[in-house]
């Protein structure tokens, strides 16, 4: 399947981002926006059992949310009490999930952009008239993200091939170890935007207000189409709400 | 005619000055190397030549920088790229783009060279390096000579009148150096004027004069 222009994504992700703001309390709602989401990763082949292997920390954070919200939303039935006091309740429990779940319909509608080159992004956000500047800005940001993760990993590496074993260490000892590594990656990083930012100032960066573009996005029949879908969608979804 | 001219050049990042009174005049056509040990100011020097400092580079600066008799200060964003082209030590700093071709394409954007012109130029500047066949590759497939030749076709691209190198062959392995060298006779030979800065001698026959400073 050939993949829709991303400025079609960026109305999808705009679309279903606002309806999970929207929907305050209403599980079922919530639940089917998901499924839409995800339905739709799907369908691009994004590849969701990477991503959600990926996210295991941050999956077990969202249950934790999820639980946590549901001890401060007291009503419904109540399914755990101690002392008197209603710890667990039905609609507690309902709001845990829905917050969980609206934080899936940001990430899972987020790795839909993955599939994308980054120069694609940059000429969307670019021809739906963001200054050229902040597009490069975020999409060379979003670069530095694994790679910083990449530097951080080959020191752990270093540490473990000096025989050092980190799971072994206490907590206390752990957190201030990844304090020491976390700094020369951070100044790593600035080091390496510096002289990105020197090299692209080299290169007429910012020379001009507005640039010539080589590669450019046209939308397709099916892409209009596909945007007529979405904004239908979200007006019927604004009259359900 | 002089394509730079630098008189009495001093700049101190605030621990003591890196370059004291500093001149040098090059003739346009002219390669020149500058050779010395690390620290010694020579990156400092080309950042200068650039008008990097003192910003984004913080540093106080003295003296006069001229480019063929411009001050480099007074000149644009565009027109200093069109004057000066500068490829710095790792090429993993330099390239961001998907593909070689958006590489090569970035610099010309930012100058607005129509769209129709740009193939045209990219095919040349991939010519020019030894690249053709990598046209439509990601630059992260090329091994690290491959890379530094990439950088200096997208700085080419603009055809500077001045092409600075930092350090840009001290990554390379043998084969790497020696290609780059053999692009930079080929760019000396059509006139351009190269300033070099290296720890070492680079090789070459392209060199007119090698300054030493310490």
């Amino acid at each position: 399947m050939k993949k829709p222009d991303p400025r079609v994504i960026f109305a999808l992700v705009f679309a279903t981002s606002t309806f999970a703001i929207l929907i305050r309390e209403n599980l079922a709602q919530m639940a089917g926006l998901f499924a839409l989401v995800l339905a739709c990763a799907a369908l691009l082949r994004v590849p969701l059992k990477q991503l959600f292997g990926r996210l295991k920390r941050l999956l077990q954070i969202l249950l934790f949310v999820a639980i946590l919200r549901s001890f401060f939303t007291p009503s419904g039935l109540v399914l755990l009490a101690a002392w008197g006091l209603p710890l667990l309740t039905t609609g507690g429990l309902s709001m845990g999930i829905l917050v969980a779940l609206r934080l899936l319909v940001f990430i899972v509608g987020a790795s839909i952009f993955t599939i994308y080159p980054t120069r694609a992004l940059i000429q969307a956000m670019v021809q739906l008239r963001l200054p050229y500047e902040i597009a490069y800005m975020v999409s060379i940001g979003i670069r530095f993200v694994p790679q910083m993760a990449q530097e951080l990993r080959d020191s752990l590496i270093a540490l473990q091939l000096r025989g050092i074993v980190i799971e072994e260490l206490k907590l206390k000892k752990r957190i201030s170890l990844y304090s020491y590594l976390l700094l020369p990656t951070i100044v790593g990083g600035l080091r390496h935007a510096k002289e990105l930012a020197m090299s692209m100032e080299m290169r007429a960066f910012r020379a001009k207000p507005s640039r010539t573009s080589f590669f450019s996005l046209k939308l397709s029949s099916k892409d209009v189409i596909l945007l007529i879908l979405i904004a239908v969608a979200a007006i019927a979804g604004g009259f359900i709400l | 005619m002089k394509a730079l001219e630098i008189k009495n050049l001093t700049i101190d990042y605030g621990k003591g000055a890196v370059l004291r009174d500093f001149s040098l005049e090059v003739a346009a056509g002219c390669a020149m190397q500058i050779q010395g040990p690390s620290g010694c100011g020579k990156s400092t020097l080309l950042h200068a030549i650039c008008g990097l400092i003192p910003s984004p580079i913080q540093a106080e600066i003295s003296g006069e920088i001229l480019l063929f008799g411009r001050p480099v200060g007074q000149l644009s964003v565009a027109e200093r790229a069109q004057k000066i082209g500068i490829v710095f030590q790792n090429p993993e700093t330099q390239l961001f783009c998907d593909t070689v071709e958006d590489e090569i394409a970035f610099g010309l954007e930012n100058i607005c060279m129509p769209v129709e012109q740009m193939g045209a130029r990219i095919a040349e500047m991939l010519a020019l390096v030894g690249l053709e066949e990598f046209r439509h590759s990601s630059p992260k497939e090329l091994s690290g000579g491959q890379k530094q030749r990439l950088v200096l076709a997208a700085v080419l691209a603009l055809d500077p009148q001045i092409l600075l190198l930092d350090e840009a062959l001290s990554q390379l392995d043998e084969g790497g150096k020696m290609a780059m060298l053999r692009h930079l006779e080929a760019l000396a030979g059509q006139g351009k004027t190269i300033l070099a800065v290296d720890h070492d001698e680079l090789g070459g026959k392209l060199w007119e004069k090698i300054l030493e400073i310490s």
